[in-house]
């Protein structure tokens, strides 16, 4: 009897395992067929109006005759009352500010790389500056509006349509606030970005809703490239960020190792 | 000769799409073999920190496996110069404030981590924008005219079965990012190997520093993913409410409550 009774466990949790095993082989299977549907960008992007940026800040000319670039700095957006008159403040305050770094929208039109991680849950878009975007492809919709506050760079879910990663992004804190040279969209705006491959460029095409400073919704389609020259993704503390500030207008300090610290 | 030539230019159009299957399917293969690690990881130590960013002792908490401020260096054979430098860092301390966590504290933190992996790379990324990049695709480190100190360092790794074995250098003066930091040279290497048992992750470290360590030190890390966390929120360090007056540390009031704001 007590041998039945062993036999009876050893089988029991035998079984378990295998269920448990089986389980789990199944989930990564299934990881793995979702991960194959999956397209792979590769690389260090920048945005195109900033290929080949120097160290002093200044991107190389491009050549005569070369399309006309968008920007995400808003200076063409359709403003409303509201909207110009956040501008106008922008305008006059710009000079004598200095960056905590790009910040959403803005890190996505920039000169700093940034590489995009995708696996099957989410896409991560990271640049060098360490910011980072979280987008979950995992069918999961925004958290309840008492569970998401503004941030810097927002709340995104996506999908996948194709190879191409569908993004809708809110609850960013004002973009200007974080760094004087974005957009002075308000904490209602509703960001949309469609991002795709296109021969060795990802096309990013943005639609921007917001209420409160917009009349319509803002379109601009951001082209990136590979920057030549990266093998690797150095991240920076923003301790090379060099802007001072004299009389209200903005200057260029030393190198940290030059200001006898 | 035709027919020939017909095969020829089949075989060449088919070519990169050929390499291109074959280099999806092996991305595919190695994904599969992968382990999955989701979830938002705290030092088992630190698990529930509240708000206040002090833990209460829990006398009926069981005790954690491990030294939970193993990489404080409280326990490191540190030499006469790490004697120094930890007297010096403990003397200074209290009228510092830090930039975040940097490495290798972010590893010992109450911030949570998240470890994306990828075939290529796995990204260990916390919620102050810290981000680790660990090449795991069989590269070396890059050659030491193209290395220099940063506050995550270099990372390479690779993986023996299910576990990450990672190889850090170039780290800058981790003390200099955050006073809480060891006060370790840029000299040192850091050796991890990270796993899952269970529930939790292990992170064994041996730390070489001809600079501040009479041997090797050796320490073990346990994470435990905290409750609440649905997903990663990026906190831009607007949080940070350390003070300083008189060299000791104080804590300010929240940002939207400090007069200048």
């Amino acid at each position: 009897m007590k041998g039945a009774v062993v036999a009876a466990m050893a089988a029991a949790l035998l079984g378990t395992a295998g269920v448990a095993q089986a389980q789990d082989d199944s989930a990564a299977g299934h990881r793995t067929e979702a991960f194959s549907k999956l397209p792979y960008w590769p690389g260090y992007w920048v945005s195109e109006q900033f290929n080949h940026t120097t160290i002093g800040g200044f991107a190389a000319p491009r050549e005569a005759g070369s399309p006309p670039l968008q920007r995400l700095n808003g200076f063409n957006a359709p403003w409303n009352e509201e909207g110009r008159r956040r501008q106008a403040e922008a305008a006059r305050t710009r000079a004598g500010r200095r960056a905590d770094g790009w910040g959403y929208p803005m890190m996505m039109d920039a000169a700093t790389p940034f590489q995009i991680a995708i696996t099957p849950e989410e896409t991560l878009i990271v640049n060098a500056y360490g910011e980072v975007r979280h987008i979950y492809t995992d069918g999961r919709s925004f958290p309840a509006a008492e569970d998401i506050w503004p941030t810097v760079w927002g709340t995104s879910i996506g999908h996948w349509e194709g190879e191409t990663l569908v993004i809708e992004t809110v609850q960013v804190q004002m973009p200007y606030t974080y760094f004087h040279g974005a957009p002075t969209f308000s904490e209602e705006a509703h960001y949309f970005e469609r991002i795709h491959l296109d021969g060795d460029r990802l096309v990013t095409e943005f639609r921007i809703e917001d209420p409160v400073t917009l009349t319509a919704p803002w379109s601009a389609t951001i082209t990136h490239v590979r920057e030549g020259g990266y093998d690797r993704m150095v991240q920076m503390d923003f301790s090379n960020d060099r802007t001072g500030m004299e009389g209200g207008v903005n200057t260029i300090e030393p190198p940290a190792d030059e200001r006898g610290q | 000769m035709r027919l020939g030539v017909a095969i020829a230019l089949l075989f060449a159009a088919a070519g990169p799409a050929v390499a291109q299957d074959s280099t999806q399917q092996a991305r595919d293969e190695t994904f599969h073999r992968l382990p999955y690690w989701p979830g938002y990881w705290v030092s088992e130590y630190a698990a529930g920190t509240p708000i206040s960013g002090v833990l209460v002792a829990d006398p009926d908490r069981p005790p954690t496996a491990f030294d939970s401020l193993a990489l404080w260096g409280n326990h490191a054979p540190w030499n006469d110069e790490g004697k120094r430098r930890v007297a010096e860092a403990m003397r200074t301390m209290g009228g510092r404030k830090g930039l975040g966590w940097g490495f290798p504290l972010m590893m010992n933190a109450s911030t949570p981590i998240q470890v994306l992996i990828t075939p290529e790379e796995v990204l260990i990324i916390n919620a102050y924008n810290e981000t680790r990049h660990i090449y795991t695709d069989g590269r070396d480190h890059p050659p030491m005219d193209d290395l220099w100190p940063t506050v995550t360092g270099n990372s390479i790794g690779h993986w023996e079965g299910d576990t990450l074995v990672i190889d850090t250098i170039m780290v800058t003066k981790p003390n200099v990012f955050f006073q809480g930091n060891p006060p370790l040279s840029e000299e040192a290497r850091y050796h991890e190997r990270i796993r899952l048992e269970g529930d939790k992750l292990l992170d064994e470290w041996t730390i070489e520093d001809p600079v501040t360590l009479s041997a090797p030190w050796k320490a073990t890390l346990s994470w435990v993913r905290d409750e609440g966390f649905d997903r990663m929120i990026q906190v831009d360090w607007n949080n940070d409410r350390t003070g300083t007056g008189d060299d000791v540390n104080t804590i300010e009031p929240p940002a939207d409550e400090r007069e200048e704001q």
